[in-house]
């Protein structure tokens, strides 16, 4: 439904580090998640990442990421549903209204 | 730590494929920073310490947004393990808001202090904004002793209060000890009082030089044999002792370069100024981050490890390798160069080859082929 679409957004509580040719969520606070952890992102995860720059929906991502890269809509369709879901667990991601 | 996205890899197995595609190439990855060389204790082995209220060491201090600029610096060119150390760091009034600001870089912070003046609201921070790793100096078990060491009165229960109030909020904490000859019939006292606190505890025997030349440090020092005892009486540390005699057969590995350790390849040291130099104790040569891009200082550091060795030394044909300190920094301090060896450390690595390498010690017990 429109102007109900689930947003997803960064907790400005993780930093994103490329370290060498490593992508990582650094995280900062303590209720964020597991403090002596980082977090190495994939590829497209980092481009996801990068896209959260300002919320924005599932549907915006994907469209996103398949401008960015040449792969099968299903295959992008599901690894952005599973780094979406690990990041919301940890809380490095935040669904917003 | 461990990296949760692959929860199968330690960090260093982590930092270790991290750095495959570079090879040997260098690269800023881990780096000290000294806030203050200011302590409010006087430790009689400190290499750096001057008083609380010293006004010329104050006036060398980077300001709050010079630390912050430095910083910047640093998290741009890539460093991701950052130790903040002193002197004493809670001697700073900004010290919040440098840790924070290093925090929100994504800097993965150890945090060296003495713990006297860690208050409730210091926990708390660290509660809320959790560094990796903070590591305090316990120099003794009882206020005699300890307050031997920092020379200052009341100073073991602030400490002790302070690693409470840490250990409390359940932070990552370290306790270590500088084994003196003032401290070290009760160091099984303090590996106990650290079990009683909960904590791990770590010590050593090696004793720098003061930095501004002076040797007081070395009045306190154990000799190279009691410190030959002491890794002999516990099994662990000396099983790691002789599983470095191992590694070797007898042969000298010294290069032909004076720098063969990690400083200046993947670490570095600023100092309370905001100069980069390879490490805590070579500090010479140093850049000023303050008036040099860090990407500048960096190349102009890199310049030392092509420093190859001119001098004749006894290390030439040394067997000791790794059972050995001896280090260039320690040389730069003692001799201003980068190759004299330092006559403690080299007769303590001989004591170490002769007890712990495999060939010395079979040759010792007659059974060498």
């Amino acid at each position: 439904m429109a102007g109900t679409e689930v947003k997803y957004a960064r907790n400005t509580d993780y930093v994103f580090r490329k370290i060498v040719d490593e992508m990582i969520l650094v995280p900062i606070v303590q209720d964020t998640a597991d403090m002596d952890c980082v977090y190495a992102l994939n590829e497209i995860g980092s481009a996801v990442w990068g896209q959260l720059e300002q919320p924005r929906s599932q549907m915006d991502l994907k469209q996103a990421i398949l401008q960015e890269y040449d792969a099968e809509p299903a295959v992008i369709e599901l690894d952005l549903d599973t780094f979406l879901q690990e990041m919301i667990e940890i809380g490095a991601i935040q669904e917003v209204k | 730590m461990n990296c949760l996205a692959e929860p199968d890899i330690t960090l260093d197995e982590w930092a270790n494929r991290m750095f495959a595609p570079l090879h040997k190439a260098r690269y800023p990855l881990s780096a000290s920073i000294e806030l203050t060389e200011r302590c409010n204790l006087n430790c009689v082995h400190c290499y750096i310490n001057q008083p609380a209220n010293c006004q010329s060491a104050k006036a060398r201090e980077m300001s709050t947004e010079q630390v912050k600029f430095v910083l910047d610096q640093m998290a741009e060119a890539g460093t991701l393990f950052l130790m903040i150390t002193g002197g004493e760091v809670l001697l700073r009034p900004d010290f919040k808001d440098i840790y924070l600001y290093a925090k929100r870089l994504g800097f993965i912070i150890t945090v060296f202090t003495n713990g006297t003046m860690v208050t409730p609201e210091i926990a708390d921070l660290f509660a809320k904004a959790r560094p990796h790793l903070i590591e305090i100096t316990l120099d003794g078990a009882s206020a005699e002793t300890f307050e031997a060491v920092t020379q200052v009165k009341g100073s073991f229960e602030q400490c002790l209060k302070g690693i409470r109030l840490l250990a409390e909020r359940k932070l990552s904490l370290y306790l270590k000890t500088v084994v003196l000859t003032l401290n070290r019939d009760e160091l099984l006292d303090i590996k106990n009082l650290a079990e009683s606190l909960g904590v791990p505890h770590r010590y050593d025997g090696s004793i720098w030089p003061r930095l501004d030349g002076s040797h007081s440090p070395y009045l306190h020092r154990l000799s190279a044999e009691e410190t030959l005892e002491m890794d002999l009486a516990d099994p662990a540390r000396a099983e790691e002792w002789y599983k470095t005699g191992e590694k070797f057969s007898g042969i000298p590995l010294r290069r032909d370069v004076a720098f063969t350790c990690g400083a200046g390849v993947r670490s570095f040291h600023v100092d309370s100024a905001g100069r980069l130099s390879a490490c805590m104790m070579t500090r010479r040569p140093s850049f000023n981050l303050l008036e040099m891009p860090f990407a500048e200082a960096w190349e102009h550091l890199g310049e030392i490890r092509r420093i190859k060795r001119v001098r004749s030394t006894e290390c030439e044909d040394c067997l000791a390798n790794d059972l050995c300190n001896q280090c260039p920094g320690w040389s730069q301090l003692e001799y201003q160069d980068y190759e004299t060896p330092d006559a403690f450390v080299c007769i303590l690595g001989k004591h170490r080859l002769l007890k712990f390498g495999r060939i010395e010690r079979l040759l010792l017990e007659g059974s060498y082929d």
